[in-house]
């Protein structure tokens, strides 16, 4: 097995997961994997083994994911689910009427699954890549802020919204149900 | 200064500011935990969300696309 095979074999899977993560349809998603590939080979010499080649692809498939959606990379503003969140607290700080409800289960259901990725659609493409980098890869921030190209500060605002999106999201249709 | 409000606990939790977070800081969650529910709730709702998008949410590709795609993509490597 050559390098390249093994550059291929090794992170095709990952990558592909990671393109899908984002959003993006199949034939999109292999696309940019490709293109990752390519744009890798090209900027070989820039790769100076500060991060590992893993990293160094998912940067590049999140840049050019990022140019491809066209898609704001930071987070600005508020955010309407920071502003519900803080209405559920009084002056306090504890819990008025509207505390948390919805699930309690320990064990992940079918049904729960489902439902949360339902609500994971309302996400933000880069909420989805913070996420999926974080909670199903495991890497760790520093990693994650690498390849996204955000402060450790804008990592925790995406994950901070994205966490309660879900919540909110799980809370609303659970009780529909 | 031991006590700690919900809103504090649940923002740490969701901004994940309590993965290595000082001992004294997962104290005073822990002890804030015991004596309410609705945290004890949220905190086992994001472990949920977590879970699910770890494993149902962004699922492994099938390994024949895999397959496929590193064909694809080591051909079209080879000809650059």
């Amino acid at each position: 097995m050559d390098d390249l095979e093994r550059l291929v074999g090794e992170n095709t899977g990952p990558l592909l997961r990671g393109a899908l993560a984002l959003g993006f349809s199949e034939a999109d998603a292999e696309e940019l994997v490709q293109d990752t590939f390519v744009a890798f080979l090209k900027a070989r010499e820039r790769f100076e083994g500060r991060s590992s080649v893993r990293t160094f692809l998912f940067g590049i498939l999140y840049n050019k994911g990022a140019a491809l959606s066209r898609k704001s990379r930071r987070e600005a503003g508020t955010d309407d689910v920071e502003a519900l969140f803080d209405a559920r607290f009084n002056a306090a700080g504890h819990w008025r009427a509207g505390e948390p409800q919805g699930p309690e289960d320990a064990a992940l259901s079918k049904e729960l699954a489902e439902l949360i990725a339902a609500c994971a659609e309302r996400l933000t493409q880069d909420q989805r890549g913070a996420f999926f980098l974080k909670e199903a890869e495991g890497l760790e921030a520093p990693e994650v802020c690498n390849i996204l190209g955000v402060s450790d500060t804008n990592l925790r605002v995406l994950l901070f919204r994205a966490r309660l999106r879900l919540r909110e999201c799980l809370e609303k249709t659970w009780k529909g149900r | 200064m031991i006590r700690i409000t919900c809103k504090e606990v649940s923002t740490a939790a969701a901004t994940g500011s309590l993965e290595g977070a000082a001992l004294l800081l997962r104290l005073r969650v822990r002890l804030h935990l015991l004596i309410c529910r609705y945290c004890r709730r949220f905190l086992r709702q994001l472990r949920l969300i977590r879970g699910a998008m770890a494993t149902s949410v962004f699922p492994a590709p099938a390994p024949e696309r895999v397959q496929a795609l590193e064909r694809a993509a080591l051909e079209r490597l080879r000809r650059l």
